[in-house]
């Protein structure tokens, strides 16, 4: 069965920003969707909010548009474009519900539009629970026991039926959001409430906790003619009760049987059958560790997370197939390029171990709550390849980037057993850690093995590992220990530390091939992992070679646009005719797929993981300045081994970074920048605080995403800010600066040695002070004069100049009292290249990676100096995931939150803006609700024009005392809310009562959970009520209120004619 | 911990793989083939088609699950060796009997950890069929050189698994040609209400009716380029009467020869659970379970005698063939028990459907 005829043209929709339970994983699956379909020679029209996406690049799509991704948008795309089908299950749970909802509104019928690839019926079966039930029941597969409801009471009837503990899960939502584990009444009061009110259908699953069964998971992908292939199985060592995004997996199952296999295997083909899938399918089974019975906890009839991560595991390019799959072809028509000789019908074979390993956001929100559940916390992940277990975890483990290089985290050292079992029973995200600890004590396996359920098997290997690192702490390091502590993966590193004794000849790694096939047939693959074999598979590539890295794992502060920006560089080397080799150890991301760069090697990007690359592969150059802090931080390394890092050098990027060498830069250039010092002790920051005069900004040097960043406005907050930042041991001294409260503003420059080009400068509508990630920026600025402008291209050329940058640079000014000062210069991609790039029509990291290879500016046919303003304004707006991280301050500050952004992009600015802010996911609550406001006392004077604004609009004012007071003097009418503990009803009853539409919330007094502020902002959260917590924000957004424009007047916009 | 000895693994053309003592200690001496899936060896030692092979595993990690008795797939261990890169030994499993070590010790089979799987596989894929010796004792590595270079001595056909005792309530009688069957054909005849009765190859064709049975399955088994005289014989009459017939692997081999096909050997055998077969009649393709490196030449199939129903989708050797109109049918690969994704009828509800035909026909007559 080939290709279908009737396809011409097709809708593909995006899954939106990246936020926690929805990343990188759909870039990659949109990406190759995108490929494929024109590669196919359709015509292909990209609907995604998210500008940092590499699907949403020109060439991917005929028609792109990077608008809010609502019913209403697609519906007026659809009238507009007349596409003849939509290939919905590329886009996420996002990119699904809104195909249902085109479904169900009848949109799709009227304009003769169908699904690809599934429909209607199987996606309802799949995720509808009770349909879902239903469907299972007739196949005869087994489900755990279970009811869905609509209300409070008949989640108490059906808990008490089936039996506490319960778990409790909102009816599509992504992620788990919403849900949780209640074991008492009084729980699943809180936690039912909270899953309906979040589920799109109000509906909550209530079903019977099977945690503490084995987790296992079943990629599978079907065609139109039957033919259903599973891809490979996938093992949580987490049991049930830990979501799989928040699970460590390994690919494939290692603790099952055949008989298990096989059974768990042939249920996944019944299913994937009984759901007429025509694709890619992904199914989550509960199997009882000491019996035959299992459950099916979750299917999802479209490429998720896992599939994304079975993809990188196998090889197998399962968002490529299920494309073409979806399209007409039949498993055994679609080529398996990998081998040029197999088919897609072929199940992968693997003869290897892979693990994923979840990176949190833990280390940046201290006081978060870290417990793991049913709800998802991870905001990216890492893959590791190996030949063992033990290898792929100690790989794994150096690729999350946490400090640690093997299974050892020092805050553990001084806790007690007791302190250890109870963080044991919390299910923290140190869970692996806490158990290696508690083995290196001698706790027996058996005793661990009850309190975790995680398998002996894993627990016995884990085991293997501690008692590898005593030998080497106690045994002289002879050859045969050495040898084995390298197969454990062990880093020369580690191995010296533990054993006290230099290595004197290093080990080199050797690597193998991922072939789909197990070596069963010849392969060309460029896709390689390391081991300790002696036979090597890789041979030198002949030609002028280039390194690049991508960026790691997925974190808050480097997301998805570094990936866009090391692919991109990529592309534009091949083009200047260099071969590539690309190091990346993210499963999610378009990096890592094997067709990206000519190799692609999946390691941790540590020195010692990236030495053996570049001695296998003979490399001599590689580009840094791409990859995110990852790479930077590589630079020096490379520069030692001899490595030659083109373009910014190492020791330039060092000067940007190094505090006094980076003033005496300024110095030197004549460029004024806020007044700071430098200190270790809070002693010491307390009086430079008091030098300078408050408010002061504290953070560690080397940070990333302004991680530890605060700002003080006395001595208090700096004993505390300093408590949090000295938890971990400092290498380098502590930044106390002036706290200048002005416009913040953005530039990023390409420079070739000599000249610059700046494509565009960006304005912050907050003032600084909110972290660069977290505001709103805007393009074309706005309210920055002409003078001004060319003074930061004047100080951006000095500074490219003086730093001898070839390549990207990105600087940060604020102008205060119309004086333009510089607080920060990175001398590499940033976050705002892809949406610059879109919207200016510059192609940012290609002509930076042209610099970086010796072309000059002048010849790119983009001129120098600052690029000419578009026409069109583009508003980026943060997006957060605050729902899913219980007890974080949605306070924005100096530290970065969000974990990822919208576009709003229109000819008029307002227009953009409310674009912008509806992507974002703020609801337009038009009157008939009530606006709570609360803010600090020096925003108070400033809240008054802004309160009557929203007056005006029709809504009612609710303020606490003080913030009422000011108001109702200034003739605003406001009603007074009790404050916490002042009785009921208070604030939090207030919010409760579901009256309140928006909330103002300015006060910044720390970030203790227990702060009513705090506590406010967080009810907020869980209302879903859009909490503003920067009075720049809020008037920005009653401008868009004002506005009065509904979404189906909005300008629609194909970037592709920008 | 503590040191263990080292072992070999010496392939015919020279190439040599260190590793260490797996099972019992000496030499073990096969045809060396790989197999691309699974973890738990067990199941496939005792696999009578596996008979005086070293058998290798690309999985990384084996016997994770331990061994579970009702798993063997016959009395015995059948293959010669085996060679994996990382053996359990501790396993964690509910159904785990025995880990893995210490079953091949009790069997005495010789084997070897440690081995880089995945070079021998791209070895044995490039330079073909290859005998190989695993020694774990001190032996003349020479003289090991010399033995491989031999041509084998030939093996005496394996016992098959012994047949699940009948109930009486069975609808179909099957009598199975033993070429070596392994337990799981036995138990999918049995979930289709099969009685069992086992014969030898041997025997004449006359003899075998007597048993009046509704229908005769050629079982899997060892592979041979050149079947005995007698059991050809058998086919040969077999394939005259009218008895619904299916030949599964070695069988399938047995009867294609006997119709007139010649075999030859893969470039690459073919063992592993994930084999694509399609339909020539463009239907669809679907994933079975094979272990065979030889198969049958489909430039030496008389289209006049044998129809080729499917060939491998890999390389497109044949994979089943269909005799007397579709009454006998041979099939490469093991049969299912119930229908795949595709909804296709198994090769084992065909023969029961052609022994139910049958049965009709003879109580018309």
């Amino acid at each position: 069965m080939p290709k279908r005829e009737d396809i011409q043209k097709v809708l593909v929709i995006g899954s939106g920003p990246i936020v926690i339970g929805q990343a990188a994983e759909f870039d990659y699956a949109g990406t190759q969707a995108c490929k494929a379909l024109r590669e196919e020679g359709f015509e292909v029209v990209l609907v995604n909010s998210n500008p940092a996406t590499i699907m949403t690049d020109k060439h991917m799509a005929d028609r792109i548009y990077v608008e809010p991704l609502t019913v209403e948008i697609l519906s007026r795309i659809i009238e507009l474009e007349h596409p003849d089908s939509i290939l919905p299950t590329l886009g996420g749970q996002t990119g699904l519900n809104l195909a249902m909802e085109l479904a169900e509104s009848g949109v799709l019928e009227k304009n003769g539009v169908r699904l690809l690839g599934c429909n209607v019926d199987s996606i309802r079966k799949a995720e509808d629970r009770e349909a879902f039930r239903r469907t299972m029941m007739e196949i005869g597969e087994p489900i755990v026991p279970s009811g869905v409801v609509e209300n409070l009471e008949d989640a108490h009837a059906l808990a008490k039926e089936i039996g506490y503990p319960v778990i409790v899960r909102p009816a599509y939502t992504l992620g788990g959001t919403g849900g949780g584990i209640a074991a008492t009444p009084e729980e699943l009061d809180e936690i039912a409430q909270n899953g309906l009110r979040l589920s799109r259908v109000g509906q909550v699953l209530i079903e019977r906790c099977i945690a503490g069964w084995k987790e296992i998971e079943f990629e599978a992908m079907r065609d139109a003619s039957g033919c259903a292939i599973t891809i490979c199985s996938m093992e949580n060592v987490d049991p049930v009760g830990i979501h799989t995004g928040d699970s460590i997996v390994v690919a494939p199952a290692q603790t099952l049987g055949e008989a298990e296999l096989s059974m768990l295997h042939s249920a996944t083909l019944k299913i994937i059958t009984a759901l007429g899938i025509e694709g890619g399918c992904n199914i989550q089974f509960a199997l009882n560790p000491d019996s035959f019975e299992y459950a099916l906890i979750e299917v999802n009839p479209r490429l998720s997370r896992s599939s994304a991560l079975a993809s990188k595991a196998t090889g197998f390019p399962i968002a490529k197939v299920a494309t073409r799959v979806a399209v007409g072809y039949r498993l055994d028509e679609i080529l398996n390029t990998v081998t040029g000789t197999t088919y897609a019908c072929n199940e992968p074979a693997i003869d290897y171990v892979v693990l994923k390993f979840p990176k949190w956001p833990f280390d940046k929100f201290v006081h978060a709550e870290r417990r793991l559940g049913t709800q998802m916390k991870a905001t990216g992940e890492v893959m590791s390849i190996a030949v063992s277990f033990e290898a792929a975890l100690m790989k794994a483990v150096r690729s999350a980037e946490i400090g640690c290089n093997r299974l050892w985290l020092k805050e553990l050292d001084s806790l007690d057993e007791e302190a250890l079992f109870q963080i044991l029973a919390d299910c923290d995200d140190r869970r692996i850690f806490v158990v290696a600890e508690l083995l290196r004590r001698n706790v027996t396996v058996d005793a661990l093995y009850d309190l975790t359920r995680i398998d002996r098997w894993f627990l016995r290997k884990l085991q293997g590992l501690i008692e590898l690192e005593r030998e080497l702490a106690e045994q002289p390091l002879d050859d045969a220990l050495y040898t084995r502590a390298k197969t454990f993966s062990f880093p020369d590193r580690v191995i010296e530390e533990l054993s006290g004794a230099k290595v004197e000849r290093s080990r080199r790694a050797s690597f193998k091939m991922v072939d789909t096939c197990a070596a069963e047939f010849d392969a060309v693959t460029p896709y390689y992992y390391s081991t300790w074999d002696e036979d090597c598979e890789v041979a030198p590539i002949q030609g002028e070679k280039i390194l690049v890295f991508g960026s790691g794992p997925i974190r808050i502060g480097q997301g998805i646009e570094f990936d866009y920006c090391s692919v991109h560089c990529v592309w534009a080397a091949k083009q200047c005719g260099y071969d590539t080799i690309i190091v990346n150890n993210n499963p999610e991301t378009v990096s890592t797929d094997f067709d990206t760069a000519d190799r692609l090697y999946f390691e941790p990007l540590t020195p010692e993981d990236v030495r053996d690359i570049v001695k296998a592969e003979g490399v001599t150059k590689a580009i840094v300045q791409f990859g995110g802090q990852t790479a930077i931080k590589l630079a020096g390394y490379l520069a030692d081994m001899g490595v030659e890092i083109l373009g910014t050098s190492a020791d330039s990027i060092d000067a940007a970074e190094d505090r006094e060498r980076f003033d005496a830069l300024l110095t030197k250039c004549g460029i004024p920048r806020p007044a700071g010092d430098t200190v270790f002790t809070a002693k010491q920051a307390a009086e430079a605080a008091a030098r300078l005069g408050y408010p002061v900004l504290v953070r560690p040097s080397y940070v990333l995403g302004g991680q530890g960043m605060a700002i003080a406005f006395n001595e208090e907050d700096v004993t505390e800010y300093m408590e949090i930042v000295n938890r971990n041991l400092q290498e380098h001294p502590i930044l106390i600066d002036k706290y200048l409260q002005g416009k913040e503003v953005e530039v990023d420059a390409i420079c070739d040695g000599e000249d610059i080009l700046i494509p565009g400068i960006m304005e912050h509508i907050e003032r600084a002070g909110v972290h660069s990630g977290d505001s709103i920026s805007v393009y074309p600025t706005r309210t920055i004069s002409g003078r001004t402008k060319l003074t930061m291209v004047k100080y951006t050329a000095a500074i490219a100049k003086e730093l001898q940058v070839k390549g990207l640079v990105n600087i940060q000014f604020v102008v205060y009292n119309d004086e333009v000062y510089i607080i920060e210069v990175n001398p590499r991609s940033s976050r705002t290249v892809p949406y610059i790039s879109k919207v200016t029509g510059v192609p940012m990291v290609e002509l930076a990676t042209r610099c970086v290879l010796g072309e000059k500016l002048k010849d790119l046919g983009y001129g120098t100096g600052l690029f000419p303003e578009g026409q069109y304004h583009a508003v980026k707006v943060p997006v957060f995931s605050f729902e899913k991280l219980h007890d974080l301050d949605t306070q924005l500050g100096p530290e970065m939150k969000s974990t990822g952004e919208v576009l709003g992009l229109a000819s008029d600015y307002r227009q953009a803006l409310l674009k912008g802010v509806l992507a974002a996911g703020y609801r337009n609550r038009q009157g008939n609700c009530g606006v709570l406001l609360t803010v600090r006392d020096a925003d108070k004077q400033e809240l008054i024009p802004i309160a009557d604004r929203i007056a005006a609009l029709g809504y009612d004012l609710y303020a606490t005392a003080g913030t009422a007071k000011v108001l109702n003097s200034n003739m605003i009418a406001t009603n007074v809310v009790r404050k916490i503990g002042e009785g009921t009803p208070n604030i939090i009853d207030l919010l409760d009562s579901g009256c309140i539409g928006y909330v103002v919330s300015t006060d910044t007094k720390g970030r203790i959970p227990s702060l009513d502020s705090v506590k406010i902002r967080r009810k907020a959260v869980e209302r879903s009520i859009p909490c503003f917590t920067s009075l720049d924000t809020a008037e920005a957004f009653v401008g868009c209120l004002e506005l009065a424009i509904v979404e189906k007047d909005l300008e629609l916009v194909d970037i592709t004619k920008l | 911990m503590q040191e263990r000895d080292s072992a070999y693994l010496f392939l015919e053309d020279g190439r040599r793989f260190e590793g260490v003592a797996l099972g019992k200690k000496g030499v073990a001496v096969g045809e060396v083939v790989f197999h691309t899936f699974g973890s738990n060896p067990h199941q496939l030692l005792t696999t009578p088609a596996f008979c005086g092979q070293l058998l290798a595993f690309t999985t990384p990690l084996v016997g994770n699950c331990g061994v579970n008795f009702s798993d063997l797939q016959s009395e015995s261990v059948q293959a010669a060796g085996l060679i994996v890169r990382e053996c359990c030994q501790i396993p964690s499993n509910f159904r785990n009997e025995m880990p893995l070590p210490d079953f091949l010790l009790e069997n005495h089979v010789v084997g070897i950890e440690g081995v880089d799987t995945r070079a021998l596989t791209k070895h044995l894929r490039t330079h073909g069929s290859l005998r190989g010796a695993i020694v774990s004792s001190p032996a003349d590595a020479s003289q090991l050189l010399n033995e491989l270079r031999r041509p084998a001595a030939p093996l005496s056909r394996p016992a098959g698994a012994t047949p699940p005792p009948p109930t009486g309530n069975e609808k179909y009688h099957v009598v199975v040609v033993d070429l070596g069957c392994c337990k799981a054909l036995l138990d999918h005849l049995r979930q289709l209400s099969c009685r069992i009765t086992m014969v030898s190859p041997e025997i004449p064709a006359q003899e075998l009716l007597t048993l009046s049975p509704d229908g005769v399955l050629f079982s899997d088994g060892p592979e041979t380029l050149t079947p005995s005289p007698t059991s050809l014989v058998l086919a040969k009459d077999l394939l005259q009467s009218d008895l619904p017939l299916l030949g599964v692997d070695a069988g399938h081999q047995l009867l294609a020869v006997a119709a007139g096909c010649s075999l030859i050997p893969l470039p690459v055998g073919h063992r592993g659970p994930n084999q694509p077969v399609t339909a020539l009649d463009g239907s669809s393709t679907f994933t079975t379970s094979q272990y065979h490196g030889l198969v049958v030449d489909g430039s030496t199939v008389d289209p006049g005698r044998v129809r080729i129903l499917c060939v491998s989708r890999n390389d497109g050797s044949v994979e089943a063939l269909s005799y007397r109109d579709g009454q006998a049918l041979s099939i490469q690969y093991l049969p299912g028990v119930v229908p795949d994704s595709t909804g296709r009828l198994t090769e084992l509800e065909q023969f029961c459907s052609a022994m139910d035909q049958r049965k009709e026909a003879v109580r018309h007559a």
